[in-house]
């Protein structure tokens, strides 16, 4: 895991700016939420940090190093997408151990790497089957253990739980939530649902225009909003929210 | 209580009607495959059974080399064996067109799939006409072979030239079906997935995107190959000399030879399309998995 930086990052395309001088840091360890409405750029400052955008302006450093123009494939950064992204042609196990073979790690230890893995996640018994036949909720699993295999720099989750059914979304935060903090990863969440960003983040940027509106704990967030955009935003669904990490 | 019309009706009516289309589209086929085991077919039922006559003359199994040979069959070798010598026959133009139909989807393959990945990942200016053009060999293939004899004149009358042309003519085929395959998936996030734990572009083309798309190129495959097989007009318009393409075989026998002959020409057509058909699924279910590799 490492500490990473985006510094004054610009991001245009042809007519339109994405993402307009956006400076975070997340330290290593610390799980930074994205938040914000759709088209904010939070998207954007995901890709920008696993190498799938350049930025027009502005740099991109893990623990100090400029990375703006490494490529995706050499930044040993972990995905997690709302699509899960599931290689079908493989069993569970080998989406797993995909990273690991990329390494050119030996047949066996892949296969115990995976094993832990997903024993970890509590789906040690799906190694043999095929992706498609997994739940919603066990196919995100697997994409996490996936993107944990490669031992990433940062973990980048993008809306990871948006496609799953509210039950198991509320299931799913506490325990993965949990096996992040416990593992001390390193990770950006990026999520449009404030309740998430609360529950999941050690700290939450709010984004709006490609720009950020405020920085900190989910408290400072909710407590003392820097603007009206951010008290309006997080105010939406305050009334339910659960403070368990708070 | 009375049950309405349709509750009533409405069931055993679909299931006739399924039952009547089906009936209808497969009689000709069963028809044309009873037909070859008689010995006339003069009215719309065939009559004189049981012969094997037009089976072992499309089959090459006919008495004399002569007759062999007029229903395309060409000696592979010969060899002496005991002062008689033994021929083995191909049938020439069905592995003329097994070849040619294959070799076109092969090249249907190396560019469509691209171009299918090309239109559904990216937008770039002119997509829209990519997407247009990659369709628009679906014109009649009179028309396309014209038009490829007087562009290409140095092509027409050779076998490579007949390959590029089916491929041609079928590619819109093998686009529609993998792009609507690549479009049903999440392809952005596969892609970025794969690159993300560590795999280059190209390894990633081939090692996820194109298996995980396995069921749309299979079908594409099969839809080309079989129409390439079978494709008459632009045969005819191309094709000058040697070994004849399927199509124009068939055309040959169904105009000179007897019905029933033609019949067990046509059936064994039909089975082979079968055969490869699911010789192509097999293929493509087990060629893409890399499971347990």
């Amino acid at each position: 895991m490492a500490d990473v930086t985006l510094n004054a990052v610009r991001k245009d395309y042809d007519d339109t700016t994405a993402l307009d001088g956006v400076s975070l840091t997340v330290s290593d360890g610390e799980i930074l939420g994205v938040l914000g409405p759709s088209g904010c750029g939070k998207t954007t400052t995901l890709r920008t940090v696993a190498g799938f955008e350049t930025p027009t302006d502005g740099t991109v450093r893990f623990d100090g190093e400029d990375v703006t123009n490494v490529p995706p494939e050499n930044r040993n950064v972990g995905l997690v997408f709302q699509e899960y992204a599931l290689f079908d042609n493989m069993t569970v196990a080998e989406n797993v151990a995909f990273g690991l073979k990329m390494r050119g790690v030996g047949k066996r230890e892949r296969r115990n790497r995976a094993e832990e893995l997903l024993e970890m996640l509590d789906i040690g018994e799906m190694g043999d089957r095929d992706p498609t036949t997994l739940s919603g909720g066990q196919q995100q699993r697997v994409g996490l253990a996936r993107a944990l295999a490669i031992e990433p720099n940062i973990l980048l989750l993008d809306e990871p739980m948006t496609g799953l059914d509210a039950q198991l979304k509320a299931r799913l935060r506490t325990e993965i939530g949990a096996l992040l903090a416990e593992l001390d990863v390193t990770g950006l969440y990026v999520t449009h649902d404030q309740e998430e960003a609360m529950v999941m983040c050690d700290r939450v940027a709010v984004l709006n225009e490609g720009r950020v509106e405020q920085v900190g704990t989910p408290r400072e967030i909710y407590e003392s909003p820097a603007n009206e955009f951010v008290s309006e935003f997080v105010a939406l669904d305050a009334p339910d929210l659960p403070f368990v990490r708070w | 209580m009375t049950l309405s019309l349709s509750r009533r009706f409405g069931r055993s009516i679909v299931t006739l009607a399924l039952f009547a289309t089906v009936a209808f589209l497969i009689a000709p086929i069963v028809l044309t495959v009873v037909a070859s085991f008689a010995t006339s077919w003069t009215g719309v039922l065939p009559s004189g059974f049981v012969t094997f006559e037009n089976w072992r003359a499309v089959l090459g199994l006919a008495d004399t080399i002569g007759s062999q040979r007029s229903m395309g069959w060409r000696p592979l070798f010969s060899l002496p064996l005991g002062g008689e010598r033994l021929t083995v026959l191909v049938p020439a133009e069905l592995a003329f067109s097994i070849g040619l139909a294959l070799g076109g989807v092969l090249i249907n393959l190396v560019v469509g799939v691209p171009i299918a990945y090309a239109v559904s990942r990216y937008e770039f200016p002119g997509k829209e006409w990519v997407n247009a053009v990659s369709v628009l060999p679906l014109v009649p293939g009179v028309i396309l072979g014209v038009a490829f004899l007087r562009a290409y004149p140095d092509l027409s009358a050779t076998s490579f030239g007949l390959i590029v042309g089916y491929s041609l003519l079928k590619a819109p085929f093998m686009v529609m079906a993998v792009q609507s395959e690549f479009e049903s998936m999440p392809l952005r996030q596969l892609e970025e997935s794969a690159r993300s734990l560590g795999a280059s572009w190209p390894r990633t083309f081939l090692t996820v995107i194109v298996p995980n798309a396995r069921s749309g190129i299979v079908s594409g495959a099969i839809i080309c190959w079989a129409l390439a097989a079978a494709e008459f007009n632009f045969s005819y318009i191309v094709w000058a000399k040697g070994t004849q393409p399927l199509a124009l075989f068939l055309q040959r026998h169904i105009s000179n030879s007897s019905f029933t002959k033609a019949a067990a020409a046509v059936s064994m057509f039909f089975f082979i399309i079968v055969a490869v058909t699911l010789l192509l699924q097999r293929v493509g279910r087990r060629g893409f998995d890399t499971r347990g590799s």
